[in-house]
């Protein structure tokens, strides 16, 4: 009896905890704000940038086929992974400019040298 | 009954092993080795705090795989691992490149500013110098002037030389006498008339005839000419020549008139001045 009892309070929790998974509002919104950023520095014109990108779309559109679907844990941990993929783009465009412009530095330092 | 109740341990003991014996995902894989790679390169020492997130990350991702290393969240944080780890690299990345181009615009401004010093001290040196040749000149064109009659006109500054002083009547070698005069003239005129052209330029009076006079004028300037070279004048910026009875100074119906126009004039030229012949 004790043992029928416990089972039941199991699924009873699992219900209640399944069912209040709250959606993933403010991660959707940090995740957008991210591929916008990346969007914003260039991303889609480097093409290491670009992959990363590409997969942060994707795992936003199906983010939010998840939460249409009621599945706002999954939903959750792909937005994760989607921030994670925008903000290493905007990193990589990033570092990307600051080579170019270390390079053209680099190469001014040595035209003026030779000059010298 | 007994039975019931010890299927739930072997069902749970069944669970451990197959977990136990789930190969950890190619994501959690791959986080692994690129934090191994981070540990050892430049991100370890150019960005250790966004490294320290990354290995906080891999940690969740180890505990999920502790738990069910097949599962969803296992992959998902060792996806998000592995994703703050490459981010770790290229802030790392980042710095390096910022550093570098920071350098180099310090190195372009240090040799720009080498370079204005050295433009100026070229400047002030070119100025001193032109300062010097100018008074030089000056200082020739004074000493000149104390040595013969000097004027100036359009081709130049004029050092007249009287042709008795320098030659015998219808004679082209110069006189014992003219030595001290000529030598104050070269002593003048080398080095202090940079860049100046001289002409030494010979006339006769009218009387004779014109071919002669002509030729006797030019191997008197000759005369003068490879004197000086011989005092020190450089033989590439002095020419020679004979105009004959041209350009008369005086009148040749007198005799005083005409011992002015026998006469020897050294021209120095303007800067841009040429030569219209060279002996």
């Amino acid at each position: 009896m004790m043992t029928k009892w416990m089972s039941v309070g199991g699924i009873a929790l699992c219900a209640v905890g399944c069912a209040s998974y709250p959606a993933p509002t403010a991660r959707m919104a940090q995740s957008m704000s991210s591929v916008s950023v990346a969007q914003e520095q260039g991303a889609a014109a480097n093409p290491q940038a670009n992959d990363y990108l590409t997969r942060a779309n994707e795992e936003l559109a199906n983010a939010k086929k998840l939460v249409d679907d009621g599945n706002n844990e999954r939903a959750d941990y792909m937005l994760m992974r989607a921030d994670a993929d925008a903000k290493l783009a905007i990193e990589i465009a990033k570092a990307q400019k600051a080579d170019v412009a270390a390079q053209s530095a680099q190469a001014q330092a040595k035209t003026l040298q030779q000059a010298h | 009954m007994k039975s019931l109740f010890i299927l739930p341990f072997v069902c749970g003991a069944a669970l451990v092993t197959a977990c136990s014996a789930t190969p950890p995902p190619k994501e959690l894989v791959d986080a692994r080795a690129e934090m191994a790679q981070a540990r050892n390169g430049a991100a370890h020492q150019n960005a250790p705090a966004q490294l320290h997130v990354a290995e906080e990350e891999l940690n969740l991702a180890e505990q999920e795989c502790a738990s069910d290393c097949g599962s969803d969240k296992t992959k998902d944080r060792a996806y998000i691992a592995l994703r703050k780890v490459q981010l770790a690299e290229a802030e790392s990345r980042l710095a390096t490149a910022t550093n570098d181009a920071a350098q180099a615009s310090q190195q372009v401004q240090l040799t720009q500013a080498q370079m204005n010093a050295n433009t100026r001290t070229e400047l002030a040196q070119t100025k001193d110098q032109l300062a010097q040749a100018k008074l030089q000149a000056q200082q020739a064109m004074a000493d000149l002037a104390r040595i013969a009659a000097t004027k100036e006109d359009e081709r130049g500054l004029i050092i007249t030389l009287n042709g008795s002083v320098l030659f015998a009547t219808n004679k082209d070698v110069l006189l014992g006498a003219a030595d001290t005069k000529l030598d104050q003239v070269a002593e003048a005129l080398k080095g202090k008339l940079r860049g100046r052209m001289i002409e030494v330029q010979g006339y006769t009076d009218s009387q004779g005839a014109a071919d002669y006079n002509v030729g006797l004028s030019q191997r008197r300037a000759d005369s003068v000419r490879s004197y000086l070279v011989g005092k020190g004048v450089p033989a590439d910026k002095i020419s020679a020549r004979g105009y004959g009875k041209d350009r008369p100074v005086a009148d040749n119906a007198t005799a005083e008139g005409r011992a002015d126009n026998r006469r020897v004039e050294i021209v120095v030229k303007p800067i841009d001045g040429s030569v219209s012949s060279t002996n």
